[in-house]
């Protein structure tokens, strides 16, 4: 095969120079017929369809692989406005999809004044109550009672005709009056500032956090169908429960379920209340711990939900998201089980769910709204512990932080400034 | 005829080159023009010379600005994280006490290691100003407990080169180059765990980087991983009851500013390695 086509040209020029001369002279007839082309220069040539083929698929493979790159390169708003569409979260990549104010990666914040409750429609503080005087650092309570934790993993049953319903979050919002911890937490808290310090260059002395501080969440509660059995869950640092009721409302028990020291505070009077600790009965989680249902899985965990940013990074294909909602699926699961087996109802049964919220209410949105109960002297009923401090906030801290200190210096062996021992010098020998 | 094909393969070199470039040089093809031109940055010291006042003072590492990596290994006179002497020590909880102490809760031992472990390590900051260091500090600092009860603290010492560093400034188109290499001991046994055994094995290391620094116009010592081995029992010796001698062993990383089209990685360590264990 070869592209030479001399001879042929010098045929047909032949040709032409004895056709203007008259001749009868003719190109060479006897070689096998070849198709032709007019294209440009009305030269015959020969068809390579295979070898043609071959250049245009490489040269289209490189077109479409390098288009294909180019593409998944593009900025996505840039490739929304080329290609007319949204720029929705569903065709971000998953570092593009940003959580905001009022939805993190692990679920829906209400910060104050927004109130969580079991239906769609947003509501206010102002449409639940009146005459609201918000709890702070230094809201003076009356005292603190304590609530001796369950020893065994096991709940009350509901009685007949009691109705289950649960709040079930990480934290609460509101700054709270008291703080309460126990000797292991303390430890554990200063362990992690050693860690800080000799770790990750943190001070000794200005950088140290200190253990305890609560939260307060305001639980309105407008259920009148039946006496009510209620179930306050979270997983997050511990939460004084301030309860709220309509007339008729009729509490029959409280069940704390949590990871930290919690409380309620404006307390029926003929509520009882008991607690479950969740370290008394399952060690720190690990990813995959609680994927499997077991005797007492009680870590409260709340199933994902389509909104969660963390649900929509790992649509968007976010392997660690994909994990971790897994992972939380996998809990809630285990624990809805052992919920379920206990209180005969369905962890998500007449239950109000989010991250943090620093309001929920518990039942219909009322007719009118009810006068808010302050946290101001009033009792906090709340789980005991080794330190449970009130007054005010410096105080507390103080006291806290004085109690820090004389385990730290004892455990450095006097001089805090031996966990970050200056440098040594050649010359300093 | 050619030229119309050559034309057209030529538009569609033109078409598919700046896709291809952009999609697979990317952010780096811009990066890697931006290193050539930071490069190049100390290739013209005279023409700086007379430009600038004579009385702006001069940063002698201005070259080393905007390359963080480099920087970290080559500064002469700053404590960095990209060089340390790791150590470790393992102590039982009655040597973490000073005399006169009582023990502690159980449940407080882990605190007390941890907030004694930075005091208990930067000790051996003496070895590594005694050998290779013009300074040393602790910069990470742990501790944990291990089955034996006893609590294994280790740490890392950041430390100033007491030595030259060499001329990495007269390298083009240099790369950081790293090796490690266990630093050979004698006899069966790793040498005890003790002052002269260290700072033999840093003077080693040392020693061994300025051999490589005089063949290749720089090197750093950059890491020196001291590991304690306790020992049970020994072939050669019956121990008394109760006594765990501590060995040691050394591992050394060096690092050096390379053009690595001259010089790569598997040469450097075959280098460091006919200078480690010459035999």
């Amino acid at each position: 095969m070869t592209n030479d086509r001399r001879q042929e040209d010098f045929a047909q020029r032949l040709s032409r120079i004895s056709k203007e001369r008259g001749g009868g002279v003719e190109p060479d007839q006897t070689g096998p017929a070849r198709d032709t082309s007019d294209f440009e220069y009305n030269v015959p040539r020969e068809a390579h369809p295979i070898r043609n083929g071959i250049i245009w698929v490489i040269v289209l493979a490189a077109l479409g692989a390098g288009g294909f790159y180019g593409w998944q390169a593009l900025p996505q708003d840039l490739k929304a406005m080329m290609t007319g569409g949204d720029a929705d979260a569903t065709a971000l990549a998953p570092e593009d999809i940003l959580e905001t104010e009022t939805m993190s990666d692990q679920g829906p914040i209400f910060a104050s004044p927004a109130v969580a409750h079991a239906g769609t429609d947003p509501i206010a503080l102002a449409d639940v109550v009146t005459q609201v005087s918000l709890p702070t650092e230094n809201t003076a309570v009356r005292g603190i009672i304590p609530i001796i934790r369950n020893a065994q993993c096991v709940l009350r049953s509901p009685a007949a005709g009691e109705k289950v319903m649960g709040v079930r979050l990480e934290n609460a919002l509101l700054p709270g009056p008291l703080h309460a911890f126990s000797d292991a937490q303390m430890v554990d808290q200063l362990l992690q500032n050693i860690e800080a310090v000799a770790q990750d260059g943190a001070d000794p002395l200005t950088d140290m956090k200190l253990s305890g501080e609560k939260t307060v969440l305001d639980l309105f509660v407008t259920d009148t169908s039946a006496p009510l059995y209620l179930v306050l869950q979270n997983m997050g640092p511990g939460i004084v429960w301030n309860l709220h009721t309509v007339p008729d409302v009729a509490i029959a028990h409280i069940a704390l379920i949590g990871s930290d020291f919690s409380g309620v505070a404006n307390l029926p009077v003929n509520a009882t209340t008991e607690a479950l600790l969740v370290s008394d009965f399952l060690p720190p989680h690990q990813y995959g711990a609680d994927d499997v249902p077991r005797d007492c899985m009680i870590r409260p965990w709340r199933t994902p939900q389509p909104d969660w940013i963390g649900s929509l990074k790992s649509e968007a294909g976010s392997l660690q998201y994909q994990n971790q909602m897994y992972s939380y699926a996998g809990g809630y699961a285990a624990y809805n089980s052992w919920y379920t087996e206990t209180l005969g109802v369905d962890a998500r049964a007449d239950t109000v769910t989010a991250r943090d919220a620093a309001h929920v209410l518990l039942g219909p949105v009322p007719q009118a709204p009810f006068a808010y109960n302050s946290l101001a002297g009033q009792d906090i009923h709340m789980v005991a512990t080794d330190h449970l401090m009130t007054g005010d906030f410096d105080t507390r801290t103080a006291a806290v932080a004085q109690l820090q200190d004389t385990l730290l210096r004892a455990a450095v062996g006097g001089d805090i400034g031996a966990l970050d021992p200056p440098a040594m010098e050649r010359n300093s020998q | 005829m050619k030229r119309g094909r050559f034309s057209f393969l030529l538009f569609l070199l033109i078409l598919t080159g700046p896709v291809i470039a952009l999609n697979f040089g990317g952010a780096n093809l811009v990066g890697w023009i931006s290193e050539r031109a930071g490069a190049f940055t100390p290739q013209a010291p005279i023409v700086a010379q007379e430009v600038a006042p004579e009385d702006i003072p001069q940063d002698p590492f201005q070259w080393l600005n905007d390359r963080p990596a480099l920087r970290d290994v080559f500064i002469p006179n700053e404590l960095t994280a990209a060089r340390y002497v790791s150590v470790e020590k393992i102590m039982t909880p009655e040597a973490l006490l000073t005399p006169g102490e009582t023990l502690p809760d159980n449940r407080l031992l882990g605190l007390y290691a941890a907030a004694r472990a930075p005091a208990q390590l930067m000790g051996y900051c003496a070895d590594v100003v005694a050998t290779i260091g013009a300074s040393c500090d602790i910069i990470h600092a742990e501790a944990r407990e291990n089955r034996e009860g006893k609590w294994v603290m280790n740490g890392r010492l950041a430390y100033i080169p007491a030595a030259d560093l060499g001329t990495p400034e007269s390298v083009e188109n240099g790369q950081l180059i790293s090796t490690k290499v266990l630093l050979p001991f004698e006899g069966d046994l790793r040498p005890a765990n003790v002052v002269q055994s260290r700072i033999n094995m840093l003077r080693q290391a040392q020693a061994a980087c300025d051999m490589v620094r005089n063949q290749l116009g720089n090197c750093v010592l950059t890491q020196l991983t001291l590991d304690v081995h306790e020992l049970w029992i020994t072939d050669l010796e019956p121990l008394p009851a109760g006594t765990n001698p501590q060995r040691v062993e050394a591992t050394a990383e060096f690092t050096v500013y390379a053009d690595p089209l001259e010089f790569d990685q598997a040469a450097l360590a075959d280098l460091v390695a006919s200078i480690v264990n010459p035999t």
